[in-house]
């Protein structure tokens, strides 16, 4: 529970940050307050669905991440028109946002893999030396 | 921990005695690895019925509700299910690895990491097995010799 509610942060994080940046790039002056909402509520959905996935433990690497772009997809669809989010960002511009988002996430989870499998290791590596 | 050893021509099997003031969680982990070494499983290939050693099963996984034990080279049938198997074979080094799967952690060599949260064991005899997230607690706690649940 702990995990998802990081992760679910997190990336409410990085999808605010990014969306700043665009909305700079486009010379705009605030975020709603809602956004800051909707944002938090369709990244908590998608993660959801992300622990759906892996629960799921599908044995095809690319089909689990087919899955997982899918559910971005028609997250960002549906969450686009249920909050208007097309009227001021268009649908080209919040995919690509979905899939930065995507790459960035997979990279931080990469490295805190990373973390773990040293740490195992390590532990194995222990267990060696006493025997 | 002092380890003497003694020959004696005259033994039939190894006998193994285990001196302390008192019983911890240290004592009883060399009694579970000492007992699984010595620990029989019923399993079954081709129809014919045999006993195999605990700590000579490298895996065991369950396919369409089946259940396998991998060794070294050989695959045998085990007529148990694997929460069944899970729960005989916590003190013998096994972990739950996946939603189908049990690691013998005294056979893991290394461990990467892979994409979408899993992870690829080596095994001792090159084998790879993969390792979802969700266990990579429990495997930690039984290579520190902690009890999992």
């Amino acid at each position: 529970m702990k995990k998802f509610v990081i992760n679910v942060l997190a990336t409410t994080g990085l999808s605010l940050i990014l969306l700043s940046v665009i909305a700079l790039f486009y010379q705009a002056e605030y975020l709603c307050l809602q956004t800051v909402f909707q944002v938090f509520c369709a990244n908590a959905i998608l993660h959801f669905g992300f622990l759906l996935i892996r629960k799921s433990e599908i044995k095809w690497h690319l089909v689990e991440t087919f899955f997982s772009i899918a559910t971005i997809i028609i997250l960002l669809i549906v969450c686009g028109f249920l909050f208007d989010w097309f009227s001021s960002t268009p649908a080209w511009l919040l995919i690509p946002m979905g899939f930065v988002i995507y790459i960035v996430s997979a990279v931080l989870d990469l490295i805190s893999m990373r973390q773990d499998a040293r740490e195992i290791n390590m532990l194995i590596r222990k267990r060696e030396e006493k025997e | 921990m002092k380890i003497r050893t003694e020959q004696d021509s005259s033994c039939e099997d190894i006998e193994i005695t285990i001196k302390y003031s008192q019983k911890d969680k240290r004592i009883t982990q060399i009694i579970d690895y000492l007992q699984s070494y010595d620990a029989q499983i019923k399993c079954s290939v081709d129809d014919t019925e045999q006993m195999i050693n605990i700590a000579d099963i490298y895996y065991i996984e369950s396919v369409d509700k089946k259940t396998f034990a991998y060794l070294e080279k050989e695959v045998y049938h085990i007529d148990l299910r694997l929460y069944q198997l899970k729960e005989k074979l916590q003190n013998f080094g096994f972990v739950q690895i996946s939603k189908s799967c049990l690691l013998n952690i005294n056979v893991m060599k290394n461990i990467r990491p892979l994409l979408n949260s899993r992870m690829e064991a080596t095994l001792n005899n090159g084998e790879k097995v993969y390792v979802s997230r969700k266990y990579l607690n429990e495997v930690k706690k039984a290579l520190r010799n902690e009890e999992t649940p």
